[in-house]
């Protein structure tokens, strides 16, 4: 007898069907309850985190899901507010060193113009400005607020422009009132930026000094004449062209006797 | 007729029986849900040993299956609230057992022991082992025992899917739409698993079985 014919007649289907008679025995189940039961028990006495438990799921879900569509939202709108604000804290420092001059204390201002005109130079407006008056803090608060107010919303650089030459306006006018001028000319950042510079070149160099000490010898001044005025401009007139040197050689042949002043041409 | 008889009806459309134990089982679970624990018992006697042979079957482990058997049930009776009658209970029960027993043997995939249970020797199962065999005796206890080692050999070189499909349809006898239910699958793609699982068991049995 061969191999094939000893084989016996067994089929897969056979064989799981075997796998179905597979039971454990009788006192299996009994410990099976037992275990059971007592897993049951653990499990009503245990008390689940809050989490786990099926109405906390699902509020989570229903929660998570908006919180973090506005976290996201949140966090892109503050990245691009961030990056959109770096021009317009430079403004801003430009801003408060305009807005800086009215800090300067109203008694002080009130003294003559040569203080003014002194306090309107940005060194001096600073170092006063370390130390301002109880009085002015409000008044540079609420200049300073404004173009922050003014700004907000808007993020195009167009638009912080012309908030911050709105402020620099502000500052101005400000400043003006301050001053005691009325008309504030133009109150444009230029405009008080002439007003700054104009003080120094009122101020005499000794260049003119010498000129003028020069001239002195040179012309006689005569009080009684009817046209003084057009003397003196026709003598700015022929020394305006003159340089140092030539004044100065142009004095040797100057010769004063008496009340006689001679010339050698 | 409500969404949730609709749905299970299409998967119980193949067998009334079911029908009928599905109406029975969702009385028990209403019961269950309106505060009576008792009932549970119920069902953990109606179905401890077919969700203890699915997971058996899937584990070839008597401890392994039995934690996992319990740890079903368990988890039955905590989310009963949540079942709202769109499958039939026990394609609910069977979910679960077969989810646990799934993440189970992912997570014990290099330690595995088998264990054999012992055939009731009732006489359906008589029947088909002297079909087997003409042996008589001790002779014949362990060539049935040698045909199960061999057979659970095999069981285990499936995959866990395969492996499952097999188990749920040719031991279990539950249908193929319940399957696809249970695994969250096609129809197709049950079928498909069942014929390969098949054809790979007969490849490594073809020693011990006829073609």
């Amino acid at each position: 007898m061969n191999e094939t014919e000893r084989r016996p007649k067994v089929t897969l289907e056979d064989l799981l069907q075997l796998k179905r008679a597979e039971f454990p025995p009788v006192e299996f189940w009994s410990e099976f309850d037992r275990t059971l039961r007592a897993k049951q028990l653990a499990a009503i006495v245990e008390t689940r985190p809050w989490w786990r438990s099926w109405t906390a799921r699902k509020a989570l879900v229903r929660v998570c899901m908006p919180l973090g569509a506005t976290a996201l939202l949140a966090i892109s709108f503050s990245s691009v507010r961030i990056a959109s604000v770096k021009p317009q804290k430079v403004l801003a420092v430009n801003n408060e060193v305009a807005v800086r001059a009215p800090m300067v204390p109203a008694q002080e201002l009130a003294v003559p113009e040569s203080s003014v005109a002194a306090a309107a130079t940005p060194a001096v407006a600073m170092a006063q400005t370390e130390t301002p008056a109880d009085g002015s803090a409000d008044s540079f608060t609420s200049v300073r607020t404004a173009p922050s107010n003014g700004i907000s919303g808007t993020t195009s650089p167009e638009q912080l422009l012309a908030s911050g030459t709105a402020t620099v306006k502000a500052a101005g006018q400000a400043l003006a009132q301050l001053v005691g001028l009325q008309d504030f000319v133009g109150t444009s950042a230029t405009a008080a930026r002439s007003a700054v510079v104009e003080p120094l070149t009122q101020v005499a160099t000794p260049r003119d000094n010498r000129r003028t000490r020069l001239l002195a010898y040179t012309v006689t001044f005569d009080p009684h004449a009817a046209d003084s005025s057009a003397a003196v401009r026709s003598r700015d007139r022929v020394t305006h062209r003159l340089s140092d040197e030539a004044i100065y050689d142009s004095i040797t042949r100057l010769g004063l006797s008496g009340d006689r002043v001679s010339i050698k041409f | 007729m409500d969404v949730a008889s609709k749905a299970l009806q299409k998967t119980l459309v193949v067998s009334p029986e079911r029908q009928l134990e599905a109406d029975s089982d969702r009385i028990i679970v209403q019961r269950v849900q309106a505060g009576e624990v008792a009932a549970f018992d119920n069902l953990i006697l109606k179905y401890r040993e077919r969700v203890f042979g699915v997971v058996y079957n899937m584990t070839s482990n008597r401890e392994d299956a039995a934690d996992l058997t319990q740890d079903s049930f368990i988890k039955a009776f905590q989310s009963i609230h949540r079942f709202q009658a769109q499958s039939s209970f026990f394609t609910w029960l069977y979910r679960i057992a077969v989810n646990s027993t799934l993440t189970h043997l992912r997570k014990a995939k290099l330690r595995t022991f088998f264990s054999f249970e012992k055939i009731t020797d009732e006489d359906k199962t008589a029947e088909l082992v002297n079909q087997m065999t003409d042996k008589k005796g001790a002779d014949r206890d362990l060539y049935i025992r040698e045909l199960q080692e061999k057979l659970n050999e095999a069981m285990m070189k499936l995959s866990i899917k395969h492996r499952t499909v097999v188990t749920l349809f040719e031991i279990e006898g539950v249908s193929h739409e319940e399957i696809a239910e249970i695994m969250n699958c096609s129809v197709g793609t049950v079928r498909s698993r069942l014929h390969y699982a098949k054809q790979l068991l007969q490849a490594e049995l073809q020693r011990y079985i006829n073609p």
